[in-house]
């Protein structure tokens, strides 16, 4: 995959060609993917019930807010490493025939390292990885806690210089997966969630 | 480095998208769960709900605590099956609160049981349909407060001395009182209508709670 190997050649070029840290702020909405599919019953089973049996049920992370914050350092003209922390809040709902419920609160928090490079004019595309957690109470799915999942995220837009500081507006993706203990004992599989939104930063002073 | 090999990167994002699942519940794990009317109708609690049990431990401070420990084992045991909310198993200390009541037969009872009497051995849960056989009857308080006690589950006190047993008792009553309204021909399961060996569900009883609240309901409590 590529990013492993640019980011292992990015800190190869870093000490000689970095310079001071800048505080960095981004501000985010993401929307989520399904983060649980349960299509409860085989078709034999759903013949002998009859039709009062739903047809499958989902779970997913309905749209949040996330803050993360960090620190930026250019490495050369028109390429910078970002290492940020991150916060998304979120409600777990659920979709099924009789309609959509929501079950609990959530809280994802990633650690990210990703770079960015200067394309053309102020276009710019990153890509990153790193860890993220869910935090929420001890029910439903999550009874038994969740598994820490890698995180890879890529992004795309613009990067603009606004009285000397440094702003940005881009797209993004992320893919992490989701698991946990009591999915398992239920006999189920962990399975990938692509989280996908819009992301604002600054760099206070990042244009000079 | 290429900024362009990002564009395969965000490829493989999106091509390794597919979600956690849990599997199809086959036939053979999903045991008769429906009330025994005619036609056998579905009998469960709202998507959602909180349960509040009610425990009427009784004069004797060591049998309440006894029924007490049970209803937290066995809504544990229970609520860990409803992987998406479906229903919360929750003690309650106001009775005017409550859903279901736990007690000791022959103690005194918060509520009136003449129109609804417990008839069982060593455990027993009691409902009533209400005239329209949709809802269930809620249990009178003695006074003529109001209440909304719809389930009895009533344990013999008898039980007590074998060790464990109370436990076991109680959790099997709340998979009554969840809507499990038959039994398990399987003596592995905790709903079998036999001597039972397990206070924990088992596969089957998990698949036939999980899909009984994915089911409409039809007797709602």
């Amino acid at each position: 995959m590529a990013a492993p190997s640019f980011f292992l050649s990015l800190l190869l070029v870093w000490p000689a060609a970095a310079q001071r840290p800048r505080l960095e702020v981004r501000a985010a909405v993401l929307a989520s993917s399904t983060l649980v599919e349960d299509v409860l019953a085989t078709p034999a089973l759903k013949a002998r019930l009859g039709p009062g049996l739903g047809e499958s049920l989902r779970a997913r992370a309905a749209a949040g807010p996330e803050l993360s914050a960090g620190a930026m350092v250019p490495l050369r003209p028109g390429v910078s490493l970002s290492g940020l922390v991150g916060w998304q809040q979120a409600t777990l709902r659920a979709e099924d025939a009789g309609g959509t419920r929501d079950l609990q609160e959530l809280a994802l928090v990633h650690a990210l390292l990703s770079a960015e490079f200067a394309l053309r004019g102020a276009l710019v595309a990153g890509a990153g990885v790193g860890m993220l957690g869910y935090r929420s109470d001890p029910v439903g799915l999550f009874t038994d806690g969740v598994d820490l999942s890698p995180l890879v995220r890529v992004s795309g837009g613009g990067r603009w210089v606004v009285r000397g500081h440094a702003i940005s507006v881009r797209a993004l993706a992320d893919v992490h997966r989701f698991g946990s203990p009591l999915l398992r004992i239920a006999g189920g599989s962990g399975g990938a969630v692509l989280r996908y939104g819009v992301q604002v930063g600054v760099v206070p002073g990042g244009g000079r | 480095m290429n900024p362009c090999r990002l564009v395969p990167a965000a490829v493989l994002l999106l091509a390794a998208c597919e979600s956690a699942a849990l599997p199809p519940r086959p036939n053979a794990d999903v045991y008769e769960f429906r009330l025994q009317t005619q036609p056998p109708r579905v009998l469960r609690w709202p998507s959602g709900s909180t349960i509040r049990v009610y425990v009427a431990g009784g004069a004797d401070p060591a049998r309440a605590a006894a029924l007490a420990a049970a209803l937290a084992q066995g809504a544990s045991a229970w609520n860990r099956q409803a992987l998406f909310g479906e229903y919360r198993l929750a003690a309650t200390t106001d009775v005017d609160n409550a859903d279901v009541l736990l007690r000791w037969s022959g103690e005194a009872s918060p509520v009136e049981l003449a129109q609804c009497p417990p008839s069982g051995t060593a455990a027993v849960t009691t409902f009533c349909l209400d005239a329209a056989q949709n809802r269930l009857r809620v249990f009178p308080r003695p006074a003529g407060e109001p209440g909304r006690v719809r389930m009895v589950v009533t344990i013999l006190p008898s039980e007590l001395v074998i060790a464990g047993r109370v436990p076991l008792l109680v959790t099997h009553e709340l998979g009554h009182v969840l809507g499990i309204a038959r039994h398990s021909a399987e003596p592995r399961d905790l709903m079998y209508d036999g001597v039972l060996t397990t206070a924990e569900p088992s596969r089957r009883d998990r698949a036939t709670v999980q899909v009984l609240y994915q089911m409409q309901p039809e007797v709602v409590p």
